[in-house]
């Protein structure tokens, strides 16, 4: 095995590798050469450009036997030569990104390319996307901004409350009390205790390490609930990667269950305080720092319309001042 | 060409419905009269007569006045009353000749240097060239302008002078047509040399994804070859305009459009309410400058998001013998629209007093066509949208960047055109531009109007001006009728009893029978 390659194969190995790797795949990877035969898939001038971002991005694969390998091969060498034609910059983290690989399946004919597994495959071993981006509908991009409905919301918590799984029950009751009732969620979730649970002047409030968010008073209960299962240490227990994202992955592709955002979650939490508050204490408990940021929340907000109104001349003189 | 009685009079009833559709025979007339300042014998050949003669004469691609004074004599007397003819010896070559110098002195006066010279003669020829149109050219505001070369039948060359001791003293031009030109050759011989004359042309095209127009001259310019070629194709279309009304597409090809500002063409076909299309030369594709954060790419304002890999897209070229190739067509297309998403798109326009226009662009990802970071409203597209691939970090002021639309003269993007340049869009809009093509290719076909050099015999822009335009006339009479043999015409209604389907008389009789009870029988 050369040098270079054994190298490779080591930083990839404190990654997400798959299985061991072999020896016969690395070697096929390390010559794949798609320029040659009267119908190569890549003429040599692009194929000098893209040859290391294909060879990278499959490297993580390597445990994979050579004959499945071709396949993933072909399907990288295929979205690095229409980001090459794109101008995108050749660059791992830039190609198997998101947008980027939705961008490439959406333009490809219909029933002409198969491959779409396999590139949501490469992009997982590579680290550059999450497990819920693998896993969504492609039709039309969730709004991140959008609130959850009464109705999503109510078959969410049933969902969890379903749940076997001790662990799994708990968790999810809990990022869902801690999001839609107090706009807590991604990494503001640690270090949040019971104890953070306090009041002011009669009201419940619960405080995260940047900030103490007014829990919303049809929530109370149910974070009450939900810190009992947790009495002494941290609501929801830290892991190494995005807890979320972790927790995302037990309700994705369930019947009749919306997936798990932490955003969607926020949401929630801040059309109800925009439709009840008046604006400094919304930007003061959710945590947003600029008026500029609630911009994305007001076509959700139904009620409230003096303050909305309010919020929408602010933020056209603010837009105007910046301009 | 021999054509029966009854042929003859149908093409003189047609050569003086052409000749009266636009008054040139009474305009002509008040020309000559309007400069007759001798005394003399009154003129025994009227202006219709010789005017008559030679549309008919055109009409079959001849164009010889010596074959006048024959045609007119062999004509029936009511048709020689009719035309002015009351000569008893009959019409000679000499009057003939004498009557077309009459024309060319009332209509043009060679000792003037200015461009006024030629107001009567553009007068004249838009009157005779641009009749015989059929109706149906008004349904289109869309023209395709070009200029077609017409050699002149005189020749120029230089004869060496000598003194009296045959000492050589220099060169003497000697040039039997006086207001024609040279064109020299191309520089990649792409064009070939000549001395004549340049015939600019404004001929109907169909608007996009419209129905089909026929073919017709609106708009005529005959010049010296070389003379003030985008000054005359934009004189064609100002007259389209006024005749019109109105003016929709221009099309044009990169010969007029080779300025790089667009005041000589795209910037005043602007001002009359037109929308030029155009090809551009090959300098004038790729990135030609910034204005307000955006890049302007092949005329067209991009954002500068815009990779630098897509930014010059080279358009393939033909052989000299091959046409292209589809492939190499489709791949410089495809980079094209892998580009088209960075184009900022074009939301409004409005007209100033001063009668020029100011457009406003959206920038492609408030639009919704691009992915970016700047862009709040872009994160929420649907997926699959492009995300930019170069965005910049921050958007600087009073750029496309800092604000969802930004607003550009017609001065500042004077090559932006609807389509984006070598776009498919664009390569069918443009296709229609080959109109014109056609149109002289028709003109100069040795098979109809026949107009090419030696066909031609007389010398000066006046008599050589006007024959053209009679036979481009005559090219629209036929280009109409062919028009009109090709629109469906109603069925014609049947004679007798309309004849019954044989399933409908079985029908009826099994019906008949289960009536009746009876055995069938059919």
């Amino acid at each position: 095995m050369p040098a270079a390659s054994a190298s490779a194969l080591r930083a990839w190995h404190g990654r997400r590798v798959v299985t061991k790797p072999r020896a016969e795949s690395v070697a096929l990877i390390e010559n794949y050469l798609p320029v040659k035969g009267v119908h190569a898939l890549v003429k040599p001038p692009q194929w000098k450009r893209v040859q290391k971002l294909v060879r990278d991005a499959v490297m993580p694969l390597a445990g994979y036997h050579t004959a499945t390998l071709r396949t993933y091969l072909k399907a990288m060498l295929l979205l690095a030569m229409w980001a090459d034609n794109n101008g995108y910059p050749l660059e791992l983290n830039v190609v198997l990104s998101e947008n980027l690989v939705c961008a490439f399946i959406k333009q490809q004919p219909f029933g002409s390319f198969d491959y779409e597994a396999h590139l949501w495959r490469l992009a997982l071993a590579n680290h550059t996307v999450s497990v819920v981006a693998t896993t969504r509908s492609q039709v039309t991009r969730p709004k991140y901004l959008a609130p959850y409905s009464d109705d999503e919301l109510t078959k969410l918590i049933s969902f969890a409350n379903d749940l076997s799984n001790q662990h799994r029950r708990e968790t999810l009751l809990t990022i869902i009390a801690l999001g839609a009732g107090a706009g807590i969620s991604r990494n503001r979730l640690r270090g949040v205790t019971a104890k953070s649970i306090h009041k002011h002047g009669g009201e419940t409030f619960i405080s995260s390490f940047d900030l103490c968010a007014k829990v919303s008073p049809d929530f109370v209960p149910f974070l009450r609930e939900v810190a009992a299962f947790q009495p002494v240490g941290p609501l929801v227990q830290a892991r190494g990667t995005n807890l979320t994202a972790y927790a995302a992955e037990w309700t994705t592709q369930r019947r009749g269950v919306p997936a798990l955002s932490g955003d969607r979650l926020r949401a929630t939490y801040v059309v109800a305080l925009l439709e009840s508050e008046a604006t400094a204490d919304v930007l003061r408990w959710s945590g947003l720092q600029k008026l500029d940021a609630l911009q994305g929340y007001l076509p959700y907000v139904t009620g409230n319309t003096t303050t909305c109104n309010h919020l929408r001349k602010e933020h056209r003189c603010y837009t105007a001042r910046r301009n | 060409m021999l054509h029966s009685q009854k042929e003859l009079k149908q093409l003189i009833a047609d050569a003086e419905r052409l000749l009266d559709e636009n008054n040139t025979i009474t305009f002509i007339e008040e020309c000559i009269s309007a400069a007759a300042v001798r005394s003399g014998r009154p003129r025994e050949l009227s202006v219709r007569a010789l005017m008559v003669a030679l549309q008919v004469q055109v009409f079959d691609g001849r164009f010889l006045l010596t074959t006048v004074p024959r045609f007119l004599n062999n004509l029936d007397p009511a048709t020689r009353r009719r035309l002015g003819i009351t000569r008893k010896n009959g019409v000679t070559l000499r009057q003939v000749q004498h009557l077309f110098e009459r024309i060319e002195k009332t209509n043009y006066d060679r000792s003037r240097t200015d461009d006024a010279r030629y107001d009567n003669l553009d007068v004249l020829l838009n009157k005779a060239g641009t009749a015989g149109a059929h109706a149906d050219a008004n349904l289109t505001t869309s023209i395709a302008i070009d200029s077609s070369d017409i050699p002149s039948w005189g020749k120029d060359c230089y004869r060496m002078l000598f003194d009296a001791d045959k000492k050589y003293i220099g060169n003497e031009r000697r040039a039997s047509d006086l207001d024609a030109h040279w064109r020299t050759k191309g520089k990649k011989g792409e064009k070939k040399a000549f001395f004549g004359y340049d015939l600019t042309a404004a001929v109907t095209v169909q608007e996009e994804g419209g129905p089909e127009v026929p073919r017709a001259i609106k708009s005529i310019r005959f010049r010296p070859a070389t003379y003030k070629t985008t000054a005359m194709a934009l004189a064609c279309a100002t007259d389209v305009a006024a005749t019109q009304g109105t003016l929709g597409d221009v099309l044009v090809d990169r010969e007029y459009t080779q300025s790089n500002h667009g005041r000589d063409f795209t910037l005043e076909v602007r001002k009359l309410g037109g929308e030029p299309v155009f090809g551009l030369k090959l300098n004038q594709v790729g990135v030609s400058g910034h204005v307000r954060g955006a890049v302007i790419i092949d005329g067209q304002p991009f954002s500068p998001s815009l990779p630098q890999s897509l930014r010059v897209i080279h358009r393939p070229l033909p052989a000299q013998t091959y046409a292209l190739n589809p492939d190499a067509v489709k791949k410089y297309e495809d980079q094209i629209a892998a580009r088209s998403i960075y184009a900022l798109v074009l939301h409004s326009s409005r007209r100033l007093s001063d009668g020029s226009l100011v457009y406003k662009y959206q920038c492609p990802a408030a639009a919704g066509k691009l992915i970016c970071p700047l862009v709040a409203s872009s994160q929420f597209l649907a997926l699959g949208t492009m995300p930019a691939a170069n965005p910049p970090k921050v958007a600087p002021l009073k750029s496309v960047c800092d604000s969802q639309f930004r607003t550009f003269t017609a001065a500042e993007l004077p090559l932006s055109q609807r389509h984006l340049h070598g776009s498919t869009a664009w390569r069918k809009s443009y296709a229609r531009r080959n109109e014109v093509e056609r149109l002289f290719s028709n003109t100069k076909d040795q098979a109809s109007e026949n107009l090419r050099r030696g066909s031609i015999r007389v010398r000066g822009i006046v008599k050589m001006g006007l024959l053209v335009a009679l036979s481009l006339a005559s090219t629209n009479r036929r280009l109409a009728k062919s028009y009109e043999r090709r629109q469906p015409k109603p069925p014609k209604r049947g004679r007798g009893r309309p004849r019954k389907h044989p399933v409908i008389v079985m029908a009826e009789a099994i019906v008949a029978t289960d009536l009746t009870r009876t055995p069938l029988r059919i």
